[in-house]
């Protein structure tokens, strides 16, 4: 599991966007997830996923960092966003579009 | 619907002035949408405001909830939601 969490710490802090969630960006696993990319592709921004579905200690240990319950999880320049639901309300508000111009 | 009242009884104890609403659009019992209305969300960025819903279920996300779509609301954004 810490080797886990170093991993995640090191991830999202090399990559300013980064979507944890089921599935690959070019097969999303779950509806959630597709969302997820759907907006982020929206958004016009490079990205990076990992698949949690690759390996149940990263599903485990995403949740753990972040303490939060629930996949997909986005992080913004290391800092953790929120999940499908978040990503949505913030997109149609404008405010994910202004948080992605800062990375 | 046990399921619904566990988890509203659990927000409504961390959220003690919380209202609560839940639906299970895919009927499974798993992937649940969820609105909480409170005063306690004035002021806070959304994602605190999630946290704050989030934490309240800890013990229901490792036993029988899997996705839960959350909506949370300040009193009055409630009201200007219902006039929409």
């Amino acid at each position: 599991m810490q080797e886990m969490l170093e991993q995640i710490k090191e991830d999202i802090t090399k990559n300013p966007i980064i979507l944890y969630m089921k599935g690959t960006k070019e097969k999303p696993a779950c509806g959630f997830s597709v969302t997820s990319i759907e907006i982020l592709k929206h958004c016009d921004v490079e990205f990076e996923v990992r698949n949690v579905l690759e390996s149940d200690a990263l599903r485990q240990a995403i949740k753990e960092f972040s303490d939060w319950p629930t996949l997909p999880q986005l992080y913004v320049n290391g800092e953790f966003i929120g999940g499908c639901d978040l990503m949505l309300e913030l997109f149609q508000k404008g405010e994910l579009q202004e948080l992605l111009k800062k990375v | 619907m046990n399921q619904f009242l566990s988890i509203k009884e659990q927000i409504i104890k961390c959220i003690d002035d919380a209202e609560v609403h839940i639906s299970d659009p895919r009927n499974d019992g798993k992937h649940l949408e969820a609105i909480v209305i409170s005063k306690q969300f004035e002021g806070a960025p959304l994602i605190k405001q999630h946290r704050m819903v989030m934490s309240a279920l800890k013990e229901q996300f490792k036993s029988s909830l899997h996705a839960l779509i959350l909506k949370t609301y300040t009193p009055l954004e409630w009201q200007q939601c219902k006039k929409c």
